[in-house]
């Protein structure tokens, strides 16, 4: 057991950023991000309106050694001051979580450093710690172009699920609607752009689940909603793009409060800390009228909301390093046959949800 | 100079070392996939048969394809880790070059057509001269087009029997899986250009996004 901070190296090649960082794990749990590099391959993905997996693959193989080299030089240290190296192993593309994971063997084995397989979603859930030193138990909104979910966070490796999308993720909405109405990849700051100009009451659109018990989410019926409200008024003005993007995200947004309040009363029932609190997670944090909506929810229920910057909200390695770091210190570590897995739900207890042939998505 | 040499492009897992004095001590495990699972541990285990130390590696080299894209980029990634790590170069070596070479060890003297099987009715290949220099760029191909690059030459790898039967040229060998021994002979005199990178010899499937915006006034 080393005294002194733990030093580990993160990898991140699940989705289309190609990222490494170095972050610094104390003794007493505090975090520092020593280096944070992301390359995004966004333009590469942007002919094909979204992200093409073996175009990913390919690109994380020509870029990944350079990025590791680029964080530990940030870092300004060299291989024998790590403590180990992680790397997100699932969920995600199994291309380019096999090319993360292989680098990540490589160098423990060449370093002789342990190996910590990462789970990506963890890896969101475990960041409020790092930036916020934020205590056991929490609770978590993960929401991204792949992942939408609502977690009680219990600890490292102890996490409860108490919603998931059964069909579209979050960002996939913003993303869809986005090329329906002719706007750029990626959706959701296009659609938030948009939405600012519009008049959210001009179509009426459902709130998907809104009243239902539990925390789950919907979004194909919205999708198809306004595929509809749009397909009877084409050919669209700017003035019409603006105002469906409004109504969209109008009921999104009101959909995702609805969701996020069931789950505080169940966080409740569950026991809940003193000063409990809300984490928003994953690229759709960045939207402000879903931030400004939650902020209301947690504050009406005495919950404060913290949001990671949204650096960190979105892909990256500082988070991947920061989980690797925390679960060493909880003793885990991996074996270099360690097999990389494109679904691998938190909560392995819960099946059947947002499924599909090949099982849960996340 | 002690090189470390894998291959992971087809249906095998190989691990070589090859060392100025004593044998090359080399495994080879016949997996179809899981390259990423199993790599790891050989490397470990034959470094450890043969007392050798990352410290001690002077190159390493990987077969960059064509083959199993999947497989070939757990190689490239391990060798480029390798490197980063140890400050040593790393060079990369394609499978035809390695099935070519082993036609001439086999007693192939003049032009060489090396051939893997693509699926699909293809192939890819690329054709070597008497002395092994490649005469032509690696390319995918379709069987008819790859007959015409057969002239002269003995043919070597697993898509050499698609084209044999429509030429009659002399198959040399008919192997899918580089040889690591063939191969680790390749690396110790390569030269190192820059980082390996994958040979694909195909653009990835993708297709451009269909129009489904709706129309603007």
């Amino acid at each position: 057991m080393t005294t002194g901070p733990r030093l580990v190296l993160g990898i991140e090649t699940s989705c289309d950023e190609t990222a490494a960082a170095v972050v610094a794990h104390d003794g007493d749990g505090k975090g520092r991000i020593l280096s944070d590099i992301v390359l995004s391959q966004t333009d590469e993905h942007a002919l094909f309106g979204g992200v093409v997996p073996e175009i990913a693959a390919r690109a994380h193989v020509e870029a990944l050694d350079r990025v590791v080299e680029r964080a530990m030089t940030d870092a300004g240290i060299g291989w024998g001051d790590l403590d180990a190296v992680a790397a997100t192993a699932g969920p995600g593309l199994i291309g380019g979580l096999l090319v993360g994971l292989s680098t990540a063997k490589a160098i423990a084995l060449a370093t002789g450093l342990p190996l910590v397989a990462v789970n990506h979603l963890e890896a969101h859930a475990l960041t409020p710690r790092l930036t916020d030193g934020l205590d056991f138990p929490y609770l978590l909104l993960l929401a991204s172009g792949g992942h939408t979910q609502l977690l009680r966070v219990d600890g490292v490796d102890r996490y409860r699920r108490y919603g998931t999308t059964i069909d579209d993720a979050l960002g996939e909405a913003f993303d869809k609607t986005a090329k329906l109405l002719g706007l750029p990849y990626p959706g959701g700051p296009a659609v938030e752009r948009a939405a600012a100009r519009g008049r959210a009451d001009r179509f009426l659109l459902p709130r998907p689940m809104l009243g239902r018990p539990g925390a789950d989410f919907s979004l194909s019926g919205l999708k198809t909603a306004v595929r509809m409200e749009a397909e009877a008024i084409a050919p669209l003005t700017t003035g019409d793009v603006d105002d469906i993007a409004a109504s969209f995200q109008a009921a999104v947004v009101e959909s995702v409060a609805d969701r996020v309040r069931h789950a505080i009363r169940r966080f409740r029932d569950d026991g809940a800390p003193a000063a409990p609190a809300l984490v928003i997670a994953g690229g759709v944090a960045a939207n402000g009228a879903l931030r400004a909506a939650l902020a209301a929810v947690a504050a009406a229920a005495d919950f404060r909301l913290i949001a990671p910057p949204l650096r960190l909200c979105t892909d990256n390695a500082a988070m991947v390093a920061w989980a690797g770091a925390e679960r060493l210190a909880a003793g885990f570590a991996d074996g270099l046959d360690f097999a990389a897995r494109p679904r691998w739900p938190l909560d392995a207890d819960i099946a059947g949800i947002g499924g599909g042939a090949k099982g849960a998505k996340a | 100079m002690i090189v470390l040499a894998i291959d992971t492009a087809l249906e095998a897992c190989s691990v070589a070392i090859g060392r100025p004095e004593g044998a090359p001590v080399i495994r080879t495990e016949i997996i179809g996939r899981g390259h990423g699972e199993r790599l790891f541990g050989m490397v470990s285990e034959v470094m450890a048969e043969a007392r050798v130390a990352f410290a001690d590696i002077g190159r390493f080299a990987v077969t960059v394809g064509p083959g199993s894209f999947t497989g070939i980029r757990v190689g490239v990634a391990a060798v480029r880790g390798f490197a980063l790590v140890t400050g040593k170069p790393a060079v990369g070596i394609s499978t035809l070059t390695v099935h070519a070479a082993e036609a001439r060890a086999l007693g192939a003297t003049g032009p060489v057509l090396a051939l893997l099987d693509a699926r699909a009715g293809g192939v890819y290949l690329q054709r070597f001269d008497g002395d092994g220099r490649p005469s032509g760029d690696a390319e995918a191909a379709n069987i008819q087009r790859a007959t015409e690059f057969a002239a002269g030459t003995s043919l070597a790898g697993s898509g050499a029997r698609a084209i044999a039967a429509i030429t009659g040229q002399p198959i040399v060998h008919e192997r899918s899986a580089p040889d690591p021994a063939t191969l680790l002979a390749l690396a110790m005199t390569a030269s190192p250009d820059g980082p390996p990178r994958p040979l694909y010899l195909r653009p990835p499937d993708a297709t451009p996004a269909k129009a489904a915006a709706l129309p603007r006034r």
